[in-house]
């Protein structure tokens, strides 16, 4: 199982108790401190995970990290599309992407003008949210609004599509979502070699926080073998519950990845003990 | 109730949205959308192929089991109309419902999208007080977010817009959800709007009485300090008690059972998307429609609103 650093404290982001998120958010004012943490906090870890905002763009952009850790970056940055159609609606949305069709984006967007399809449109978003200094070879994360709503509207295809366009670009697919075993009955006719690179990330914890549709039917489903990868996250319930038991249980389920966040090297240290790594 | 036929008026964000759980809680039903002619509209007709659903363009003539209108608050009037004179049988309308100029129907087959009733920190905060039959004195409540970061364009940078209409209206709404009581009996102390991009106000604090108790509300949306939107209540009791909550955690250093964390209200979810309130929401209004918002509560709110936007 290998350990991957979240990237949540960061950016204020706590899904069981918003002040500490703002707290911990306080310790990283500028990309530096950002970069400077998760250099030293590399070294106890896997590889690390950030976010499409502009901040980790950047930070994707000047981290330099030992060439056995991985990266996992996950796009796109939800609340800049959503500030987008409250200012502009969708159709704006629509423009502001149309504009940025460059000459390699050429053939997707004239395949988007004819069709209509928005499918076409999902290598030209990918090259929009990603990094320039994000080397090939790592994984990209579809975030799990965008995953679900697909599952939701019947869109598996473009999930299907979003895998196909990181491969050619060279990248390892990824998909985060808070429904694991609907998107695992809509994959699961997909082909082998789609699966074998994909890695699915979802919440798994002991309290079932957020673990949907319930905690027993998705710890099962983890222990069944897939052929695809697995990522677990919100693995210690956000950071409200603490105790022992969470390792134990985790090691227990098998997966090949875990993300947790933290904004203290020893925790990150003594976490990364515990889990056996 | 057997629905089996669906129609979303609007297919824009939250159209889409409530279509994507509506999917997955009536799986035998059929979903008609319409949307205004367009470049989205042909985009999202290619784009959704699946045979449970139909886009159209054209005003409706068929009867529906569930109309949900998720159309700008401009035309909440008109479709609700053509709803009742279609004889739908329920109707969900987006909040805020329509504008506060209009004449809106009070029946008991419209219910309104404020969702936040669903939050299950909310939801167990009503359960406690009731319980233990608890008076509330004063409430300060405020929104902040960093929704908006220039100036709007077209109906959303109109006077009928603003914080109030887009994140006050779901605090009003709570607050009178909370206090279980009549909004229209709301008495305005003062109130001050401020406006940075928009040509409504983007900032807003007014205190007001409903009865007894006294409310203190902040909004803002155009706080850089605020990653997502955040709401936060704080209540004060005639016991002399304190409770503190917002979307995520319940506090009270005078009584120990308000002390709750969302990951110990979680509950099952067949099915995940933007929040556990919005498929709660549906739920609700496809089942018992016992929690969420009935027309002659969002007209309340409106009315409020009204004297809140003094306008």
């Amino acid at each position: 199982m290998k350990i991957i650093l979240g990237d949540n404290q960061f950016f204020g982001i706590n899904h069981s108790d918003l002040s500490k998120g703002e707290k911990t958010k306080s310790q990283f004012q500028s990309v530096s401190d950002i970069v400077k943490f998760l250099e030293e906090a590399s070294s106890y870890v896997d590889g690390i995970m950030m976010n499409s905002n502009e901040m980790g763009v950047e930070v994707i952009n000047k981290i330099s990290l030992c060439k056995s850790k991985e990266i996992h970056f996950s796009i796109p940055y939800p609340h800049k599309y959503a500030s987008l159609v409250n200012e502009s609606g969708m159709l704006g949305v629509l423009l502001v992407v149309l504009k940025l069709i460059n000459f390699k984006s050429f053939i997707s967007g004239l395949k988007f003008l004819f069709t209509r399809n928005a499918k076409h449109l999902i290598p030209v978003l990918i090259k929009l949210e990603l990094p320039k200094n994000l080397e090939k070879g790592n994984y990209i994360y579809l975030q799990n609004i965008v995953t679900d709503l697909c599952l939701g509207l019947g869109l598996e295809n473009y999930l299907l599509k979003f895998v196909h366009s990181l491969k050619e670009m060279g990248y390892k697919p990824a998909l985060i979502t808070l429904n694991p075993i609907f998107l695992d009955e809509k994959i699961a006719h997909w082909k082998e070699e789609d699966l074998r690179d994909l890695c699915v990330c979802y919440n798994i914890n002991l309290s079932g926080f957020n673990v949907y549709p319930k905690l027993n039917s998705v710890q099962n489903f983890t222990k069944e073998k897939r052929i695809y990868k697995r990522m677990g996250m919100s693995i210690f319930s956000s950071g409200a519950v603490f105790n022992e038991k969470i390792f134990d249980f985790i090691k227990s389920l098998n997966l090949d990845y875990i993300v947790f966040g933290s904004s203290n090297l020893d925790r990150i240290k003594s976490n990364s003990i515990k889990f056996g790594v | 109730m057997n629905i089996k036929r669906v129609s979303i008026i609007g297919a824009g964000r939250m159209g889409i949205t409530h279509y994507a759980i509506l999917r997955q809680y009536l799986p035998e039903s059929t979903f008609v959308i319409k949307e205004i002619p367009g470049v989205v509209t042909s985009i999202l007709k290619r784009s959704l192929n699946d045979s449970r659903v139909e886009f159209v363009t054209e005003d409706l003539r068929e009867t529906f089991d569930l109309n949900f209108i998720c159309t700008p608050p401009q035309f909440h009037l008109k479709e609700i109309n053509n709803s009742i004179e279609r004889k739908d049988k329920l109707i969900f309308v987006e909040k805020p419902y329509g504008l506060f100029n209009q004449n809106l129907p009070n029946l008991n087959n419209i219910f309104v999208g404020y969702v936040l009733r669903f939050n299950p920190v909310i939801l167990e905060f009503k359960k406690i007080i009731k319980k233990k039959n608890l008076k509330i004195e004063q409430i300060e409540c405020s929104y902040f977010s960093n929704t908006l970061t220039k100036p709007p364009k077209g109906w959303r940078n109109s006077k009928y817009i603003g914080v109030l209409t887009e994140m006050g209206c779901h605090l009003v709404d709570l607050t009178g959800f909370i206090l279980d009581k009549d909004l229209n009996k709301a008495k305005i102390i003062n109130i001050k709007n401020k406006s940075v991009y928009s040509k409504s106000e983007d900032i807003h604090e007014s205190n007001w009485t409903i009865d007894q108790t006294i409310i203190n509300m902040k909004l803002d949306w155009v706080n850089k300090n605020f990653r997502k939107p955040v709401f936060n209540y704080k209540v004060k009791f005639s016991n002399g008690s304190i409770v503190n909550f917002d979307q995520q955690n319940m506090k009270s250093l005078d009584d120990s059972d308000f002390n709750k964390n969302i990951v110990s209200l979680t509950t099952n979810l067949d099915y995940y998307l933007r929040g556990i309130d919005f498929s709660n929401q549906i739920k609700d209004i496809i089942n018992k429609r016992e929690i969420i918002s009935k027309s002659n509560e969002a007209i309340a709110v409106n009315n409020l609103l009204k004297k809140l936007k003094s306008l």
